[in-house]
C-alpha cells in the first residue's frame, strides 16, 4: 500500500501537511509505489545508515522506513541477489499492508457530542433558544392573562358572579330614560340585591342571602325571604335620581357582586358626589347601605336583617338607622326587582305599608 | 480534509459551533480508534479512550496551538489516557521485559484481572502486536498504520529519532517472526494475550 494514499485525516493538496522544513524527506516508495527519490538522497541514506551488505536487515529497514528507493541500486541488488531478502520483503509488505488497514469501529460522534452537551459545551443553541423563548412567552402570556383578569374583575367585579349581569344591566338601563317609565318623587338611596333568578323569586324580594355587613358592623344572618305580592305605587318619576344612584351603585360594586352605598352627606346629590369623589371611603360613614335587602322583611322586621334580591331605593334616614323601626317610617323606598329576569322593575315601596304598590318595568340590556 | 479546512473547523468549534465539532470528530475518529484498537487490543477500551480523548480535546479547543496538527494533539491526549489506564491496572512500570510477558500464562496478575486484560481481538496480527513492548507497538502502529513519519513519532513519543527507528526495526523483526511462527501453529487454540505495558 502506498503510504501517500493512506488516510491520515487529510488529503494532501499541493503542500504536504506532514512536511517539516528541517526534516529529512521521509517519503519514498514502498513496494509498488512510483519512485521520485533522488539518487543523491539515496547515497546520503546509504552513508548515514551504514548498510553493511546486500540483503542485510538495514537495507530492508531503510527501504521500509522510506529512506531507500525501490529503484536504488542497493535495493535492486539485494532483491536480485538474495532469496531470503525477497521472502522477507514479501512478508514485510504483507505486514505493512495489514497494519495499514483500519479496524472498523462504531460512529462515536453522537455519544461524544452527548457527553459534550451534558458538560455544557456544544449544547444545541437553537432548541435552547426556542425553549427559553417558549417559556418566556408562556410566562408572559400567563402574566398577561392574570393582569387582564384582574383588570376585568376590578372593572366589573361582579363579572363572574350571578349578580353581576343584573347590576350592570340595571345601571345601563337606568341611563336610558325610555326604559324607565314611571317614578316616585322621594327616592333617596339605592341598594341592590344581585341574585336574580333564585327559584322562589317571583316578585320583589328573593330568597338568596348575602353576607354584607350592616352599618353598625354586625353581620346579617342568612335568611330566605318569602315573596309577597307587591303593591305598586303610582307616584312621580324618580328617573333622574335613580339614574344617578344607579350610576353610583355601579362604582360601589364589590367582588361579591353586591355593592355598598357609602355616603356621608346629608343630601342626595352631596352623598353621591361624595361617594364618587372618595371611593372606598367607607370607614365611619353613617349611611352604609348593605345590599340585598328584602323590602318585605326589611319593612316588616328590620331586626331580622334579611337580605334578598332586589335593588332597594331607600330613604336616607332608613339607611342611617336600619335597626330602628322608626327609621323606616320615612318616605317612599324604591326597589328594583330583578327577579323577573331578564327584565327588571323599579318598584316603589311604602315603608309604612311595607309593600310597594306599583312598579315600573323595564328590560335589561344584554 | 485539507489543513485549511481543519483549521477553519477548529476555529468554529472553538467558538461553539456544534457542526464543526462533529466534523472534527468524523474526520479523526476512525484513525484514532484504529490506533487505539491496535494499541490496546480491546475494542471497548479503544472506544472509551477515543470518546474521552475527543471530549477533552474539544473541551479545550481554545488552548489548541494552530501551529501543530490537530491529530497529533488528539493522539497525544489519547495516548496519555491509555497510559493512565495502564498505570492504574498494572503492578509494575512498563518495559520491554513486561512486553515479553505478553503471552506468559505464569503472570501473577492473570488470575486477578484476566477478564479485564484479555484481548477481544484475537487475530494473528493483533496477538503479535500485543507481544511487542508498548514502545515498539506504538512506533510500529504509528508508522505503518497511521503513516506518521519518523520525526513526528519521535516528537510524539518524546524520544530521539534513532530510538524510534530502533523500536521500529526491532518491532518489525519480532512481528515477522511471531507471524511466521503463528502460521506454523495456526491450528492451535486461541492465545490469551495481555495488554503489554
Amino acid at each position: 500500500m502506498a503510504r501517500d494514499q493512506r488516510h491520515d485525516g487529510f488529503t494532501p493538496q499541493g503542500q504536504d501537511p506532514w512536511s517539516r522544513d528541517d526534516a529529512p524527506e521521509w517519503r519514498s516508495e514502498l513496494a509498488g509505489k512510483s519512485s521520485s527519490h533522488s539518487s543523491s538522497h539515496e547515497a546520503a541514506d546509504y552513508t548515514r545508515f551504514g548498510f553493511k551488505e546486500l540483503g542485510s536487515p538495514d537495507v530492508m529497514n531503510a527501504y521500509l522506513d522510506g529512506e531507500l528507493s525501490r529503484r536504488s541500486p542497493r535495493f535492486r541488488a539485494a532483491l536480485v541477489g538474495s532469496r531470503k531478502f525477497r521472502a522477507d520483503l514479501s512478508a514485510m509488505e504483507e505486514l505493512d499492508a495489514e497494519l495499514g488497514r483500519h479496524p472498523l469501529g462504531p460512529d462515536l460522534t453522537d455519544s461524544i457530542m452527548d457527553r459534550l452537551g451534558r458538560s455544557g459545551k456544544f449544547a444545541t443553541v437553537a432548541p435552547h433558544r426556542f425553549v427559553t423563548m417558549g417559556r418566556m412567552a408562556t410566562a408572559a402570556s400567563v402574566l398577561l392573562a392574570l393582569s387582564a383578569s384582574v383588570l376585568v374583575v376590578r372593572s366589573t367585579p361582579n363579572l363572574f358572579s350571578r349578580g353581576t349581569t343584573p347590576l350592570d344591566a340595571v345601571v345601563r338601563g337606568s341611563a336610558e330614560p325610555t326604559k324607565i317609565e314611571a317614578a316616585g318623587p322621594r327616592v333617596a338611596y339605592a341598594g341592590f340585591v344581585p341574585s336574580v333568578g333564585a327559584p322562589d323569586q317571583s316578585s320583589l324580594g328573593g330568597g338568596v342571602s348575602t353576607t354584607r355587613s350592616w352599618p353598625d358592623g354586625s353581620s346579617p344572618s342568612l335568611a330566605s325571604s318569602t315573596p309577597k305580592p307587591s303593591r305598586h305605587l303610582t307616584t312621580g318619576s324618580p328617573i333622574p335620581l335613580v339614574r344617578g344612584m344607579l350610576a353610583q351603585l355601579g362604582r360601589g360594586v364589590n367582588g361579591n357582586g353586591t355593592f355598598e352605598v357609602r355616603t356621608s352627606g346629608s343630601g342626595l346629590a352631596g352623598s353621591f358626589a361624595n361617594l364618587a369623589e372618595t371611593p372606598g371611603n367607607a370607614a365611619g360613614l353613617p349611611g352604609v347601605m348593605a345590599a340585598c335587602v328584602s323590602p318585605e322583611k326589611l319593612w316588616a322586621n328590620p331586626e331580622s336583617r334579611a337580605w334578598s334580591d332586589a335593588l332597594v331605593v331607600a330613604d336616607q334616614r332608613a339607611l342611617r338607622s336600619p335597626r330602628r323601626s322608626d327609621a323606616w317610617s320615612g318616605p317612599t323606598v324604591w326597589a328594583i326587582d330583578l327577579s323577573s329576569a331578564p327584565g327588571w322593575r323599579l318598584v316603589p315601596v311604602d315603608a309604612d305599608a311595607g309593600y310597594a304598590s306599583d312598579g315600573i318595568s323595564g328590560r335589561r340590556h344584554r | 480534509m485539507t489543513k485549511a479546512e481543519e483549521q477553519r473547523l477548529i476555529r468554529k468549534a472553538a467558538a461553539g459551533d456544534k457542526a464543526a465539532a462533529e466534523g472534527l470528530i468524523r474526520a479523526h475518529q476512525r484513525s484514532l480508534y484504529a490506533y487505539l484498537v491496535r494499541l490496546t487490543g480491546r475494542n471497548d477500551l479503544a472506544e472509551d479512550v477515543t470518546q474521552e480523548a475527543f471530549v477533552r480535546v474539544l473541551m479545550n479547543l481554545d488552548r489548541f496551538d494552530p501551529r501543530f496538527r490537530f491529530s497529533t494533539w488528539l493522539f497525544t491526549i489519547a495516548r496519555r489516557l491509555f497510559l493512565n489506564i495502564i498505570e492504574k491496572r498494572k503492578p509494575m512500570n512498563g518495559s520491554d521485559s513486561m512486553g515479553s510477558w505478553a503471552a506468559d500464562d505464569r503472570r501473577p496478575e492473570k488470575a486477578v484481572s484476566a477478564a479485564e486484560h484479555t484481548i477481544v481481538s484475537r487475530d494473528a496480527l493483533q496477538v503479535a502486536l500485543m507481544s511487542l513492548s508498548l514502545d515498539q507497538r506504538e512506533v510500529v502502529i504509528l508508522f505503518h498504520q497511521q503513516d506518521w513519519p519518523i520525526w513526528l513519532i519521535a516528537e510524539h513519543l518524546q524520544m530521539p529519532e534513532g530510538t524510534v527507528k530502533s523500536h521500529l526495526h526491532r518491532g518489525r523483526i519480532r512481528l515477522r517472526d511471531l507471524l511466521s511462527s503463528m502460521n506454523v501453529e495456526r491450528n492451535t487454540t486461541p492465545q490469551e494475550v495481555w495488554i503489554g505495558a
